[in-house]
C-alpha cells in the first residue's frame, strides 16, 4: 500500500524570508511545477502530490508538501534530492532552523531531516507501517506500475499536447 | 587520505582463514562494570593490521544501541549514531513479518527479545580447543562484569558456526566468490573501487558518508542467524528439477534448477558464463555483466538470488538508480551439520552472517527489500510482485511465490516454497579502537563535569 509523506515546514518569519515566500508561491506554477511534475511522472512510484503554504494573520507559517507514494522512503527522498535538489535548496532557505543546503545536501542528512518533519497521520497504519498513522486507500494496496504499467501522460504534458 | 588500519576492527576489512566461529550474546549488568568489560577486552580486540598468520584467538565486538545506553555512552556519541541503528531491526523491512517463522517473536527460539543483546563477541579460531579456551576467558571477563551470556537455544547451546569445507554453504554453493573491491586508501583507488566512506564511519566528503566524528572508522553490523532448510530445498530440486528440464538426465536437471535460482552453479561458474554446464576453469570468475550477454534472463533468470542483491549493469528504475545500487562487506559461516538427501533430521543448521556497511537503511535495507520484491528495475513485470527465488519471505503480503525461468523456447515457472528462515537478528556498531577506549572510559556522567 501506499505511503503517506506529510512534510510540514516551519517557515521563518522575518521579511525578507516571507516576501522571498510571497515570490515562490507566486512562481511556483511557472518555475517550479515543470520541473517537479517530471520528476514524480519519472519516478513512477508517486500517486499524488501536492504543495501548500498555511497562513495566520496573512504570514506564512507553515510549507507542507504532501504525497503519497509507493516503496521506500529512504528511496523515494533520495530520488528526490537528486531530482529536485535545487528545488529543496529553494524551499529549506525559507525553514526556520534548517541546517544550510550544502550540510543537508547529503543522502543521510536530508533523509533524516525530512523524517523528523514528516508529521504522523492520526490512527494506525493498516499498512504495517506503524509510525505514518491512518491512511486510506481506494485502489488497495496497487501500485503506481500496477495500476498505469506504461507510463501516463502528466496533467502538463497533456495541456501541452493540446496547445 | 588513508586509513589507520590499526583503529579499524578486523573482520571488517578481513574475511579470517579461520574454519571455526562463536559468537557470544551479552548483556551488560551497570554501566560501570560494562565499561570495565570494554576496557578489559579491548587490547585484545582484533584490529585490522594483524596478520593472518597471529595466533588465535581473533576476537571482535559489536555493541547494540541499547548496549551503548547500558554503557551510559555519552549523549555526543549516542547522537551521532544513524536513526536506523538507534531503532534496531525492523523485521517487517527485512522480510520478516508477522504471521511467518521468520516474525520477531520467533527469534532467539523465545529465549529472550533483541532489545536484551547489548553485545556480541565474535570469536575466530582455527580449532575447537582454541574456541573453547577463549570462550572461557571472555565469560570470565564478562562475569567479573557482572554481565549475563544470552543462550538463544532452547538446549542450552549457543552460536558457533563452522566451515563445511571448500567455501560450501549448506545449500551446496561456494560461498566468497564475489566481494565488494573497496579502495581502503584513496591515493591507490582504481577505477571501479568502492570508497571505503561506504563503510566506514566519520569521514566527510563522500555522498553517504556520515559526518560523526566520535565513530570515525566504526561501521555497523547486521547479525543475522539464517535457519536453511536443507530437507525442503533438496525436495525441491528432485521433484521440480526433471520436470522443468526433462531433457537432462534426473541429477543434472536439479543441478541446473539450483542454479538457475542463485545465478550460478553450486561450483560458483557464473550462468552468464556458461548456461549449461558448471565449468572448473570459471568458477571463481567475477567478470560478466547481463545487459549486453543476457538481456533476457534466459541463461540468469531475473529473480536469480545474485542478480537481485547485485544486478551490476541491468537497468534500473529511476528511483533504484538514484540510490545506486547497495553493496554490504559480508561475512558469514555455516553452522550446523550437513544434511544430504531430502528427509529432515530436525538439527538446526543454516548461515549466521554478519553485512557490514555505513548505512543500515541504504545498504541492509534496500537489499531485503529488493529480495522480498523484486521491482527495482524494468525487467520485472510489473503485474507480477515476484521475490528472490532463494532467500525470499513467501508469507510477505502480495507476494508471487512463482520462479519465472525463461528460455528459447518461452518462460516456465515453478511454486517457490520457504527455503530459509529468520532465527535471529540484531544491529550492531564495530566501533574503532579509538571509540572503544572512548567507551570504556567516558560515560554520560562523566562528559557533563
Amino acid at each position: 500500500m501506499a505511503v503517506a509523506l506529510n512534510l510540514t515546514i516551519p517557515l521563518k518569519q522575518d521579511p525578507q524570508s516571507q516576501a522571498a515566500l510571497k515570490q515562490l508561491a507566486a512562481s511556483f506554477s511557472k518555475t517550479i511545477q515543470g520541473p517537479i511534475d517530471k520528476a514524480l511522472a519519472g519516478s513512477r512510484i508517486v500517486h499524488f502530490a501536492r504543495v501548500l503554504v498555511i497562513e495566520e494573520n496573512q504570514r506564512g507559517r507553515y510549507l507542507q508538501v504532501l504525497t503519497e507514494f509507493d516503496g521506500d522512503p529512504e528511496e523515494y527522498t533520495e530520488f528526490f534530492r537528486k531530482e529536485l535538489g535545487p528545488v529543496f535548496g529553494h524551499i529549506f532557505a525559507l525553514a526556520e532552523g534548517a541546517p544550510p543546503w550544502e550540510e543537508l545536501n547529503t543522502r543521510e542528512a536530508f533523509f533524516e531531516y525530512t523524517h523528523n518533519l514528516n508529521l504522523k497521520s492520526l490512527g494506525t497504519s493498516t499498512n504495517l507501517d506503524d509510525d505514518r498513522g491512518y491512511l486510506f486507500s481506494g485502489v488497495g494496496d496497487k501500485t503506481v506500475r500496477e495500476l498505469c504499467p506504461e507510463p501516463c501522460p502528466t496533467d502538463i504534458e497533456r495541456l501541452a499536447d493540446a496547445a | 587520505m588513508r586509513i589507520d588500519m590499526d583503529n579499524v576492527q578486523g573482520l571488517v576489512v578481513s574475511m579470517y582463514r579461520r574454519p571455526v566461529v562463536r559468537h557470544l550474546l551479552f548483556r551488560f549488568g551497570g554501566g560501570a562494570d560494562g565499561r570495565t568489560f570494554v576496557r578489559r577486552l579491548l587490547p585484545e580486540v582484533t584490529m585490522a593490521d594483524v596478520p593472518d598468520t597471529a595466533p588465535d584467538p581473533f576476537i571482535n565486538v559489536g555493541i547494540t544501541y541499547r548496549g551503548l545506553k547500558a554503557l551510559d555512552a555519552e549523549s555526543a556519541l549516542l547522537g551521532e549514531l544513524s536513526s536506523s541503528f538507534r531503532k534496531g531491526p525492523e523485521p517487517r523491512k527485512l522480510g520478516d513479518v508477522a504471521g511467518s517463522q521468520s516474525a520477531a517473536e520467533n527469534w532467539w527460539e523465545r529465549r529472550f527479545r533483541t532489545e536484551d543483546v547489548h553485545c556480541i563477541v565474535h570469536l575466530h579460531v582455527l580449532s575447537d580447543e582454541a574456541r573453547e579456551t577463549a570462550s572461557a576467558h571472555v565469560r570470565e571477563l564478562a562475569r567479573e562484569a557482572g554481565m549475563t551470556e544470552l543462550v538463544p537455544r532452547s538446549d542450552g547451546t549457543v552460536l558457533d558456526a563452522r566451515s563445511l569445507g571448500e567455501r560450501k554453504l549448506h545449500f551446496g554453493y561456494t560461498d566468497g566468490i564475489s566481494h565488494p573491491d573497496i579502495a581502503w586508501d584513496d591515493e591507490s583507488r582504481t577505477p571501479g573501487q568502492i570508497d571505503f566512506r561506504e563503510f566506514l564511519l566519520g569521514y566527510g566528503g563522500g555522498a553517504r558518508s556520515s559526518q560523526a566524528s566520535r565513530l570515525r572508522d566504526g561501521t555497523y553490523g547486521a547479525f543475522r542467524w539464517i535457519y536453511q532448510d536443507v530437507a525442503t530445498f533438496n525436495r525441491f530440486l528432485q521433484t521440480e528439477g526433471p520436470r522443468l528440464f526433462p531433457d537432462r538426465a534426473p541429477a543434472d536437471a536439479e543441478e541446473l534448477l539450483a542454479a538457475k535460482l542463485m545465478g550460478r552453479w553450486r561450483d560458483g561458474t557464473s550462468l552468464v558464463l556458461s548456461p549449461d554446464r558448471p565449468d572448473a576453469s570459471m568458477s571463481h570468475r567475477n567478470d560478466f555483466a547481463y545487459e549486453h550477454d543476457d538481456p533476457n534472463g534466459h541463461r540468469c533468470p531475473f529473480s536469480a538470488h545474485v542478480r537481485v542483491v547485485n544486478p551490476r549493469d541491468q537497468p534500473l528504475d529511476a528511483v533504484a538508480a538514484a540510490s545506486q545500487v547497495p553493496q554490504v562487506i559480508r561475512r558469514g559461516m555455516p553452522y550446523g551439520p550437513p544434511l544430504e538427501g531430502a528427509e529432515d533430521d530436525g538439527r538446526d543448521r543454516g548461515i549466521i552472517g554478519i553485512f557490514v556497511c555505513g548505512d543500515l537503511r541504504h545498504q541492509v535495507y534496500t537489499l531485503t527489500r529488493w529480495m522480498q520484491r523484486n521491482d527495482f528495475s524494468p525487467v520485472y513485470d510489473p503485474n507480477r510482485r515476484v521475490q528472490d527465488a532463494l532467500l525470499a519471505n513467501r508469507t510477505v503480503p502480495g507476494a508471487d511465490p512463482q520462479f519465472k525461468i525463461p528460455g528459447n523456447g518461452g518462460a516456465t515457472s515453478v511454486t517457490l516454497p520457504d527455503f530459509v528462515h529468520t532465527k535471529g537478528t540484531a544491529f550492531v556498531l564495530y566501533p574503532s579502537r579509538s571509540t572503544l577506549q572512548r567507551l570504556s572510559t567516558t560515560s554520560a556522567r562523566s562528559s557533563t563535569h
